[in-house]
């Protein structure tokens, strides 16, 4: 753990932390990225708990909402969604909470690096690791559902860009909850409201690509989900340095 | 005796200067206002024309309450969300208790909202609640509202509470427009009420005459004043609450 | 004029949250200046004291 940041401190020297422009600040990025993919391949205990996860909410919905063929196509965008969002909540908050304890954060702190990289970092971060989930749920979930494979790049697009959106504001409030009490039942308190947008864009696409909807129909919701991850992604990274100053 | 005149002294020294008259001005003032905009939305004002049900007809006043509430509900966001961002800019103190009384009176009136809704809607529409833009977005405001005082409760530390409710309240506040955008897409029974001349056929919609509208106008000056008025109070309230509180810990850690 | 329980129900909602909101804001002023009596004995005793 302690190899990683020294690494990160000497990129640059601490005079030129600031400078070194885009490519500077890209590596810093990566950097942190970096740490907490090896961090968690060591343990692959978070992963593995968000996918186990995912399954039994598709596994529960099965059950509690009688999942028959008639019914299917209505209720599948409304299944793949809830899943990625709950197990995507499971992500968040391990994502900071192991930083807090091993006292890492402060160590990244101290370290000369602009506090938005460090958001960047753990947003990417963050949508990495929602990914890996989504990349096992999908299929299973379209063979669950029957269906075609030819639909696989169009899903894959719209659960890439609901994913930022969650963790684009996700990230920035797991990183308040942190320090609070009860910060497992709070992140979802403060989440959700904020993220209805996402939710109510990717199921109405999801669902229009299950039933073959022509795209001018739903075109809107498409401008809507993009534009909220530009705003929130924005806002967030602004924002961010006012959570973890010290 | 002794304490009267503390208390008094500290609330001279809180506040600007007049603060008696201040606040007792505004507490009149907005305590006539409403009473003539109680007379006025149920005396006053004619009946709408095109409703049949009488419930259905007297249950419509509700409306000149309701929508000022509402109004005066999504104010308080945007002078929350304001005063939050200044507060992280300038880190006074006196910014962060108008966002915390801001966000605490918005729960009030979304309060109101929230319950005179389906009061008005059971006589109208004859169901108790739908998943209608209206409500939702008052729903999640309302919710959005509550994470805020809740996310307060939580922390501890003073300087990081008044931050990181400063930080949420901004991002709330810009959801709310992205998320009414969202709900207004996905759901299309409120009445379409606000502009005359608009479908009044619209279910439950009625027809806005122009004493309607004055009507309207001026129970939602009478909210303004009482929202201003409760703001007063609570600020006053908060400023004494925190002075009060530096004041013990300089005793107790003395 | 119909029904008006509906109305009056309505009407009932305000005046009920403001008076709530009123009456939270008197009992919370009616503690603090409690707290202040305190504060202030305290601060007595400990100038007799010294």
């Amino acid at each position: 753990m302690t190899q990683q940041i020294k690494s990160l401190t000497e990129s640059r020297p601490s005079s030129a932390a600031k400078t070194g422009g885009i490519g500077g600040y890209l590596r810093k990025v990566f950097a942190i990225v970096a740490k907490d993919v090896a961090t968690e391949l060591r343990t692959k205990e978070m992963v593995s708990a968000m996918f186990v996860f995912s399954l039994l909410v598709i596994l529960i919905f099965n059950f509690a909402f009688d999942l028959r063929a008639e019914n299917l196509n209505t209720v599948a965008p409304g299944v793949l969604w809830v899943a990625i969002i709950f197990a995507g909540m499971l992500g968040l908050s391990r994502s900071f909470i192991l930083e807090r304890d091993q006292g890492v954060l402060d160590g990244l702190l101290l370290a000369p690096i602009d506090r938005s990289a460090i958001y960047f970092g753990k947003m990417i971060g963050n949508v990495l690791f929602i990914s890996v989930v989504e990349i096992v749920v999908l299929p299973i979930f379209m063979i669950l559902f029957n269906q075609p494979a030819n639909i696989l790049p169009m899903l894959v697009g719209v659960v890439i860009l609901g994913t930022i959106g969650f963790a684009s504001v996700g990230t920035l409030f797991s990183a308040m909850a942190v320090h609070t009490r009860a910060r497992e039942v709070l992140l979802p308190i403060m989440l959700f409201p904020v993220v209805v947008p996402v939710i109510l864009s990717a199921v109405r696409l999801t669902s229009a690509i299950l039933d073959r909807t022509p795209f001018e129909e739903v075109s809107h919701w498409l401008t809507l989900l993009v534009v909220f991850d530009a705003i929130f992604v924005a806002a967030s990274f602004m924002l961010f340095e006012y959570v973890v100053e010290e | 005796m002794a304490t009267q005149t503390a208390v008094t002294q500290q609330e001279q020294t809180t506040t600007t200067g007049g603060s008696f008259t201040y606040g007792h001005a505004l507490t009149i003032v907005s305590g006539v206002l409403m009473i003539a905009a109680l007379y006025m939305a149920l005396i006053w004002a004619p009946d709408a024309v095109n409703l049949t049900a009488p419930a259905e007809r007297a249950a419509q006043r509700i409306f000149y309450f309701h929508v000022p509430a509402a109004w005066i509900g999504f104010l308080a966001f945007i002078v929350a969300a304001v005063a939050s961002l200044l507060y992280l800019i300038t880190r006074k103190q006196k910014w962060d208790v108008w966002a915390l009384s801001s966000v605490e009176l918005g729960v009030a009136f979304f309060a109101m909202v929230m319950l005179s809704g389906p009061i008005w809607a059971k006589p109208t529409w004859n169901v108790w609640w739908t998943w209608d833009p209206r409500l939702t977005i008052s729903t999640i405001s309302w919710l959005l509202y509550i994470g805020y005082l809740m996310l307060r409760g939580a922390v501890d530390n003073p300087d990081r509470q008044a931050r990181f409710a400063a930080v949420y309240a901004i991002i709330a506040a810009m959801s709310v427009p992205i998320n009414w955008i969202a709900i207004r897409w996905w759901r299309t029974i409120h009445p379409a009420v606000v502009l005359p001349g608009n479908n009044s056929g619209a279910q439950g919609g009625f027809g806005m005459s122009a004493d309607i509208r004055t009507t309207l106008i001026f129970c939602l000056f009478a909210f303004t004043m009482f929202f201003i008025t409760l703001m007063y109070h609570r600020i006053k309230l908060e400023n004494l609450k925190r002075r009060v509180e530096t004041i013990r810990q300089q005793i107790i850690y003395q | 004029m119909g029904d008006l329980t509906f109305l009056a129900a309505g009407y009932a909602v305000f005046w009920i949250v403001s008076f709530v909101f009123i009456y939270t804001l008197v009992s919370r002023q009616r503690n603090l200046e409690k707290e202040v009596q305190v504060l202030e004995q305290l601060v007595q005793q400990e100038s007799e004291t010294e």
